[in-house]
């Protein structure tokens, strides 16, 4: 089975550092890409990925040999381009902020796959659909029973992840801060495996962070304001339960 | 290693409210060894940075700008005192109404904590477009405004205004030197400053009209306002005294030299807080309302609208005045307009249990003893927030 994926969010060639600390150290420059390529790498055997870029002009030629499309980003596809895409029924899956001039697509969706519930509501304009958080390995995660009484950050250091009022949130209530920016997942987990509460109160719309289903995954407490969409369940086992799910969920709507 | 603070609102020697929360914070922060200096916005025009102390460490202010909020000096200000402390952290603290800080070089301040006043029924949306910034932490100055910012999802934190020691129940006769009145009348007092004119955010017209009806049925009972009664940014008092029917010998202002002078101190303004019976702090809104803890420092109760910070600021035996929402087109909120009918049944209730000094209303704003509150919460607020 052929399946095309459209986006213009890919990994990286390499490790090498990120342009800037806005950016995530290693393959991934953000969320949207790591989710992608995560996904990806939990498709059926029987898949043959014909990977699409929308940034170059015939790149959606491609999609005339392929059994099915998935779409991971539209923010960098063109007019025209969105009414051939229409045309071809894609499952879309979608992280960044959406613009209505991506309705046709949206509209043709079979079907359309929102991150988190709280994201299908910043789009009113948009239809309803089915939801899937994504996958990440959960195996990695660890949770210390005994935690220790600091509230973590950790995200790409941009003005979106809200730093600055998470550590309000800490000051207000006399707890320990701890900020943790441009680190290895291996230093961040460790962090959330003895964290008390795991704070990100986001300045703009953040989809379904993976920090914060690592960080619930991890025993932490989240912290969360009304720009972040969270997974639909709750609780360290129902969440890592709940991602390791998600990729037969995905691929059975293809 | 204590961060650098740049302060700005309005100078410590300013006797406003600005002014005096800037005195009550600024300097015991200097104390404990933070670098402190303050932007005036307010109360130091012309001349070049001055060393202030007001009974504290002293604390450098910068003059204002040129423009009406200084904006054209803000930023400067606070990166010159950073470039000054260059091995600290800083931290830029606001105490001001926000909806001035329109300074594109704001953006380029790494933290900012902004004290900030929500005086309207609801949060205006330039009040709140100022408080998601990515690099504005908010500290509510009341309960209720933290509350606010809170329905809305915007994280802050609450330290309220304080008053400092003077504030203490005087001697019905201490004020005797302040204020030409019978020994036995009842005196109700206002003290409010006299300035803007649309709206008259102090209620100035319900407030007189209520005061009309009240002295009318009650011959002993005076008002004393303690502000200034003619300025050019506020309204005419006497006027509008006598528009709404108050005889002349009912109604006394202070001295209008002393007062301009600054000559009235916090001592005398105790004094005066004292010989009150009740004080009538009734307005369309309050960011905090010192007067209205002042004066139950004192021991005097207060009538004030059922709005804003005002009624968490009311101890049990005080009153509370019902009012009705009215917009306000220029920023976007809603006022409180009192009613003037309650007013009066207010100020009837005050005379019948006539005046004197309640332990209650003394107990409830202990918590908003400036020695119970700036040491506990600004100093390690201040090294969480600083970058």
């Amino acid at each position: 089975m052929r399946v095309a994926w459209v986006s213009h969010q890919w990994p990286r060639d390499d490790d090498a550092t990120a342009e800037n600390t806005a950016l995530l150290p290693g393959r991934y420059a953000g969320g949207a890409e790591l989710l992608q390529d995560a996904m990806r790498s939990r498709a059926p055997a029987e898949i043959e990925w014909v990977y699409v870029d929308p940034r170059y002009d015939a790149a959606l030629d491609a999609l005339k040999s392929v059994d099915r499309t998935i779409v991971g980003s539209l923010d960098l596809v063109s007019d025209s381009q969105l009414q051939t895409l229409a045309r071809h029924r894609p499952l879309v899956w979608v992280m960044s902020k959406q613009h209505p001039r991506v309705l046709p697509v949206l509209e043709a969706a079979s079907p359309l796959v929102w991150v988190s519930a709280q994201q299908r509501l910043w789009y009113p304009w948009a239809p309803d659909g089915e939801e899937c958080s994504g996958w990440f390995d959960t195996s990695e995660i660890r949770r210390e029973s005994v935690r220790d009484g600091t509230a973590l950050w950790a995200a790409r250091d941009h003005p979106q992840k809200g730093l600055f009022k998470s550590r309000l949130w800490a000051a207000d209530r006399g707890v320990p801060f701890r900020a943790l920016t441009n680190r290895p997942r291996a230093e961040v987990l460790d962090a959330m495996s003895r964290a008390s509460w795991f704070v990100l109160l986001a300045n703009d719309h953040d989809p379904c962070p993976a920090a914060c289903v690592e960080a619930e995954i991890a025993g932490c407490e989240v912290i969360t304001n009304g720009n972040v969409g969270r997974v639909p369940v709750s609780g360290p086992e129902a969440v890592a339960a709940h991602v390791e799910s998600n990729p037969s969920r995905f691929y059975g709507w293809l | 290693m204590n961060p650098a603070v740049h302060w700005w609102s309005n100078s410590p020697h300013a006797p406003t409210g600005y002014g005096t929360q800037t005195k009550a914070v600024a300097h015991r922060l200097a104390d404990q060894g933070f670098p402190v200096s303050i932007g005036s916005n307010y109360g130091l025009e012309g001349v070049g940075v001055q060393d202030v102390t007001e009974g504290g460490s002293p604390c450098p202010v910068y003059p204002r700008g040129y423009d009406g909020y200084s904006q054209d000096t803000i930023a400067a200000h606070w990166k010159d005192w950073s470039r000054r402390n260059p091995d600290r952290p800083s931290l830029l603290v606001t105490l001001y109404d926000v909806w001035v800080l329109t300074a594109p070089s704001l953006r380029e301040v790494p933290a900012i904590a902004s004290w900030v006043p929500l005086d309207h029924m609801t949060v205006p949306p330039k009040v709140l477009n100022w408080l998601r910034q990515p690099n504005v932490a908010p500290i509510a100055m009341s309960r209720f405004g933290r509350d606010a910012l809170e329905r809305l999802d915007v994280q802050a934190t609450y330290i309220p205004h304080t008053f400092e020691d003077v504030f203490r129940p005087r001697d019905r006769a201490a004020a005797d030197d302040l204020l030409d009145v019978p020994q036995d009348a009842f005196v109700v007092m206002m003290n409010a400053a006299n300035k803007g004119r649309a709206p008259t955010r102090k209620a100035w017209s319900e407030n007189l009209l209520a005061l009309a009806m009240f002295l009318k049925d009650h011959p002993d009972a005076v008002a004393y306002i303690h502000t200034e009664p003619v300025t050019p940014f506020g309204i005419d008092l006497p006027a509008l005294a006598e528009a709404a029917g108050i005889p002349k010998d009912r109604l006394t202002f202070p001295g209008a030299y002393p007062y301009r002078i600054g000559a009235y101190s916090e001592d005398m303004l105790a004094r005066l807080y004292s010989r009150a019976d009740v004080l009538l702090a009734v307005s369309m809104g309050e960011g905090f309302g010192i007067p209205t803890v002042e004066a139950q420092a004192c021991g005097t109760r207060v009538i004030g609208s059922d709005c804003a910070a005002t009624p968490e600021l009311l101890g049990p035996d005080s009153w509370k005045v019902e009012g009705q929402p009215e917009w306000d087109p220029e920023q976007g909120a809603f006022w409180f307009r009192p009613h003037v009918h309650a007013i009066v049944a207010a100020l009837r209730e005050a005379y019948k249990e006539g005046g004197g000094r309640s332990q209650k209303a003394i107990s409830h704003v202990g918590q908003y003893a400036a020695k119970n509150v700036v040491l506990k919460r600004w100093p390690d607020l201040i090294r969480s927030l600083a970058a």
